[in-house]
């Protein structure tokens, strides 16, 4: 019985298991979160895909994710479709990757924010690359949604501003998966088969959720953008919204209502620019030819009346003469001035009138002579009762007469002029300017020096 | 006049406009300045004129790529 038994060897075990693995599940789609990332030299991707309870490894090779537009990071909510199988050194079963895609927002965003780092890095929003939009568009590729609202905004622009303007749809889908290759390639095709009649794209979609703008965030659209010979406006969902679209196109337009009129507009603002140039234009010669037209009235006038052209050499004929008559009289008042002063002065040298003055010098000369005589006279009298006055007041008299009195001692009529010399009793005189009085000596108060 | 782009013909009525309000010219020369500048301002009104105006759709199919009207 145990000659029947089946004794595997480990390698054996391995590849039966894998081959059962592989042939019951085929591909399978898998869901969970991504740990334990990482990326060896060989550049594949080695991860574990987990929820709460379990986990399985898995591994994404390079020339899957190559594809891929964002690189996976521990804690990523993802959607794997791969197939179940074992790696066979280990026996560990594995899961074996060949797409993935971020479910959840914050996923796309990353996806979004990482491939806007990757093609500004290549340089495909290069503002020096982007292309010119003409001027004057004349024929407009639209590609967006045969039957969406983005095409009908915009055709109702450009009817109710009856513009001129030819426009080519291109329909493709703006949803789903496919979308993105279907844009890519819509614009491919009219660089290709509409070259020289269309010179100006626009991209459009009408407003949509995040995820619903997702085609115009894949790279393959924006590398088609880019590689458009025929400028290319992008608008895509709301205001708001910025797509990678937008950061590679040659122009953005927030709406695709706006995209319209962008593109209308500039046609009625050159309309009214040649307009008011062709003003300038008749203007600038009018002017000119005015200015011409006044100078030759000018000179017409002069020539008409050549009394004109000799009036100014009368004048000055006239001048002249009228200069030289004032001369002249002038100059026979200067000379007639100086004769009648050369007769007054003869006059005044006569005899007589020498004589004249003679007299009246020694007129003066005797009255000067009288005069100082007298004035001597007076002077000195004036000097006399200068001294008279002296003499008088130096008189006792003169001094009586200011207040003061003489007193004699009686009986001899000394002067008295120390009254140490009296006694009490002592009779005395005392004489006034007019009059004496005889007094008696009571009290005697002699100096004490 | 060679067909020239519409940049063109708009930049060179610009040109004439000026040179003709500098007033720096003969009048022989203003007058030749002027014919250009009608015939330039003429140009540019029938390019934006001239385009037809109609919609039309890329199918490609089978039979490849053509345009057919758009409803």
């Amino acid at each position: 019985m145990f000659d029947d038994l089946h004794v595997y060897t480990i390698s054996q075990l391995n590849q039966d298991i894998r081959l059962i693995l592989e042939g019951n599940f085929g591909s399978v789609w898998v869901e969970g979160e991504v740990s334990n990332f990482r990326v060896p030299r060989s550049g594949h991707f080695y991860f574990s895909l987990k929820d709460s309870q379990s986990q399985v490894r898995a591994v994404m090779f390079r020339r899957r994710n190559h594809a891929l537009n964002f690189l996976p990071a521990d804690g990523d909510h993802v959607l794997c479709l791969g197939r179940v199988s074992l790696y066979e050194p280990r026996g560990e079963c594995q899961l074996v990757v060949e797409s993935l895609e971020l479910k959840g927002l914050g996923g796309l965003m990353r996806a979004f924010e990482q491939l806007k780092e990757k093609l500004a890095a290549e340089g495909l929003f290069d503002p020096e690359l982007k292309k010119p939009i003409p001027l004057l568009p004349r024929h407009v590729a639209v590609i967006t949604s045969a039957s969406g609202a983005a095409i009908r905004d915009i055709l109702q622009v450009v009817h109710r501003r009856f513009a001129n303007l030819a426009i080519t749809v291109i329909p493709v889908t703006v949803q789903g998966s496919a979308a993105a290759a279907e844009i890519a390639q819509a614009i491919q095709r009219c660089n290709r088969v509409l070259a020289g009649q269309v010179d100006t794209i626009i991209l459009a979609r009408g407003g949509g959720s995040w995820e619903d703008l997702a085609p115009f965030n894949e790279e393959i659209v924006a590398r088609a953008i880019f590689s458009s010979r025929i400028p290319l406006i992008s608008a895509v969902g709301h205001e708001i919204d910025y797509t990678i679209a937008d950061f590679v196109a040659d122009l953005r337009a927030p709406t695709p209502s706006a995209a319209a009129e962008l593109v209308v507009a500039q046609r009625e603002q050159l309309a009214e620019k040649i307009q008011f140039l062709a003003q300038r234009c008749h203007q600038a010669v009018s002017g000119q030819l005015e200015n011409y037209r006044s100078r030759i009235r000018l000179c017409a006038a002069r020539l008409s009346r050549p009394e004109i052209l000799y009036q100014h050499r009368r004048q000055r004929v006239e001048e002249l003469s009228y200069r030289f008559t004032r001369m002249m009289t002038d100059r026979l008042r200067r000379l007639q001035r100086r004769l009648e002063q050369a007769s007054r002065s003869l006059a005044v040298r006569t005899p007589e009138h020498r004589l004249a003055d003679c007299r009246f010098g020694l007129e003066r000369l005797s009255h000067r002579l009288l005069h100082a005589c007298r004035q001597q006279q007076q002077c000195r009298r004036h000097t006399l009762d200068l001294l008279a006055g002296k003499l008088d007041a130096c008189s006792p008299l003169g001094i009586l007469r200011r207040g003061y009195a003489v007193v004699e001692k009686l009986p001899e009529r000394r002067p008295v002029v120390d009254a140490g010399e009296l006694q009490n009793g002592d009779r005395v005189l005392a004489r006034f300017a007019r009059g004496r009085a005889y007094c008696g000596v009571q009290e005697v108060m002699p100096d004490e020096s | 006049m060679a067909k020239q782009s519409f940049e063109a013909a708009l930049k060179k009525l610009e040109e004439v406009v000026e040179k003709l309000e500098s007033g720096e010219v003969s009048l022989d020369q203003s007058l030749k300045l002027f014919e250009q500048g009608i015939g330039l301002v003429r140009q540019c009104s029938q390019r934006l004129d001239e385009v037809e105006s109609k919609v039309q759709m890329l199918v490609s199919d089978e039979r490849g790529e053509r345009l057919e009207d758009f409803s």
